[in-house]
């Protein structure tokens, strides 16, 4: 982003105008940085933990004015799509709102000061599970009268408790879902000349299968879930799998959530059988599955059949495609790459670091499986710790990322592609330990 | 004890601290600290002092006079972003206590200077929005690698009712941007 140093453009005004403009505007910059932007506290039945959350208000010239905040804790509830909702009309039977105490709500932030709010989780007795709230960090003041509209910005951090007993079991289960059938109505509209690449993508959005399904979560505790439907024939041969993408894929205790895939490549006519299935990473879990009857009529298999133009370009694109790092010994330091899903299908993606003929263990990655909606991104965060004992040299990996999407698939095999994204670091003959005498 | 017994332990203890006291210095020693950060996810508005977005005086049933309003947002990670979409964000006149209330079609848009492919950013609004849809569903702002930030500029459009004219007075409106955590932070 190439920064404006103002939020007005003057254009060709002359100076003296500007100042003149300036002097009764009074324009001064204000604005608050939240850190984190979302935390898990670990508390015991009937005791208190603290958290931290830090704001900055950044002093970046001379116009920095002081920023007034308030801070409050409110109750949220994520909606089946992933939409958050603040306030007290979202309060629930596992809101923390009431648990969390800052000893402070109101202050001004001077140019420059960085405040670490530390506030007190009280966990009732009785709590069992995990409960959440928000932090919300209001900046600026409400200034009444004023003609037009006045602009409130704020941030939401969100803090999730999990108040622990017991050993949880994962208690999900799939209670809707809903199958979109390729719609090919439009197609006679794909020989319009002038149709953008937009208008292009969007018409062949619709002609793709989509299966979506909702998860409800009957538990306690949250399941941060991945979803997958496998296609079958009568018989029970796997014909096809299509892996399920939710923006919000944390479904919360009493929440639910719709996971939606979609498939482009074509299934022949015939009767198969659905099966949409969740997992997650718990070691306690419940089997979440549900079956359901799909059918391909033979008109729609022919037309799907012929609109369907093959693409071997990589689903994948990767940026940067390498990561070079120059590091000194005993340093520590993150570094992220984007993935970008330009199919039409959705994707699911394991990652894991492969070692390159090293066996230095460097290297550790932040998240390593994601999903992807046609379209989407993902940033994925690498983060190398060098040893202060390392010698210097050249050291190399590779993050295997290990891609299946949607499509046909034989009995036993999925449609999984490995992508390999190079990691080097490099240790300069004359770097210098970082030493504290 | 005896007397004895205390005046030899009364010894060895002031040879064993006598050697302490007077041993060599050791000289300089070093240690090697490894230095790390770590960079939590962070969202930071700035703006100018977040001016109210004044659109100018409607001067006829068919003027629509809009105006804008240009923020910062400094981030590190994806971000969605949130309206008003009550009875707040649509420009009211109240007079009589509230007993009396005037109304103007109060429609919103925004724009990034990054598209969130390239850079930074999101979705421009195609067209005016009314504030009842502005941004729902969310807006989801990616974050790209290495840029941290992006400009985010709020238009609002005030108009009169195609079939009416407002009430002269001051119209008030209060719009709240909420900026929170993506689920992949």
């Amino acid at each position: 982003m190439k920064r404006n140093s103002s939020t007005h453009g003057f254009g060709g005004m002359a100076g003296l105008a500007a100042l003149f403009f300036f002097i009764l505007q009074n324009i001064s910059f204000a604005g608050v940085a939240v850190s984190p932007l979302q935390q898990v506290v670990d508390v015991k039945p009937g005791k208190k933990a603290t958290f931290s959350i830090t704001l900055t208000n950044n002093k970046r010239n001379s116009q920095t004015s002081p920023c007034p905040i308030k801070m409050e804790v409110l109750d949220f509830a994520v909606s089946d799509t992933g939409q958050l909702s603040f306030g007290q009309e979202y309060k629930n039977s596992r809101s923390a709102a009431e648990w969390i105490k800052f000893p402070e709500n109101e202050f001004v932030l001077a140019p420059g000061e960085s405040k670490e709010m530390t506030a007190t989780v009280t966990a009732p007795i009785d709590a069992d599970g995990d409960y959440w709230a928000a932090v919300m960090v209001n900046l600026g003041e409400s200034k009444k009268g004023e003609k037009g509209v006045q602009v409130n910005l704020r941030t939401a951090s969100g803090v999730f408790i999990r108040v622990s007993r017991r050993s949880y079991t994962e208690r999900g289960s799939v209670v809707d879902t809903n199958i979109v059938m390729p719609d090919f109505n439009a197609a006679g509209d794909s020989s319009k000349k002038d149709m953008s690449e937009q208008e292009l993508y969007e018409l062949k959005q619709k002609q793709t299968l989509k299966v979506e399904a909702k998860l409800k979560n009957d538990g306690l505790i949250a399941i941060l879930a991945r979803g997958k439907a496998s296609v079958y024939t009568d018989d029970w041969r796997r014909v096809a799998t299509i892996p399920l993408h939710a923006s919000r894929r944390q479904v919360l205790p009493g929440d639910s959530r719709w996971f939606t895939g979609v498939m482009a490549q074509p299934l022949p006519a015939g009767k198969y059988n659905l099966r949409v299935f969740f997992a997650s990473d718990s070691t306690y879990k419940r089997k979440m599955t549900k079956d359901v009857e799909l059918l391909i009529c033979e008109n729609l298999a022919k037309v799907w059949a012929k609109n369907f133009v093959s693409n071997d370009a990589p689903s994948l694109k990767f940026e940067p495609q390498q990561i070079e790092l120059k590091l000194n010994p005993g340093r520590t330091t993150a570094s992220t790459f984007q993935v970008a899903n330009q199919s039409l299908s959705t994707i699911v993606a394991d990652c894991r670091i492969e070692n390159g003929g090293s066996n230095n263990n460097w290297l550790e990655l932040r998240t390593t499986d994601f999903t992807l909606a046609p379209n989407g991104q993902h940033s994925i965060t690498c983060i190398a710790k060098v040893p202060s004992d390392a010698k210097p040299g050249k050291y190399e990996w590779n993050i295997l990322v290990e891609m299946e999407q949607s499509g046909l698939a034989g009995q036993g095999r999925n449609n999984v592609k490995p992508y390999k994204i190079p990691v080097s670091v490099m240790i300069d003959e004359n770097a210098r330990v970082i030493k504290n005498k | 004890m005896n007397n004895l017994a205390k005046y030899l332990l009364l010894i060895i203890f002031f040879f064993v601290t006598a050697n302490l006291a007077f041993a060599a210095d050791p000289g300089p020693d070093s240690a090697t600290c490894a230095v790390s950060v770590t960079v939590a996810s962070i969202i930071e508005w700035e703006g100018a002092n977040f001016a109210a977005l004044a659109p100018a005086n409607i001067t006829s049933q068919a003027s629509a006079p809009t105006d804008s309003e240009t923020y910062t947002l400094w981030t590190n990670c994806n971000v969605t972003l949130t309206a008003t979409n009550t009875d707040l964000a649509e420009l009211t006149h109240s007079r009589d206590g509230g007993a009396m209330e005037d109304t103007l079609v109060t429609k919103y848009k925004i724009a990034f200077d990054g598209d969130g492919a390239t850079a930074t950013g999101g979705t421009d609004s195609a067209d005016w929005i009314l504030y009842s849809s502005f941004l729902s569903p969310a807006l989801e702002i990616t974050h790209f690698n290495t840029d941290g930030a992006v400009e985010v500029t709020l238009y609002v459009q005030a108009t009169n009712d195609s079939d009416n004219v407002a009430d002269t007075g001051l119209y008030e409106a209060v719009q709240t941007i909420t900026a929170t955590w993506a689920s992949d932070n």
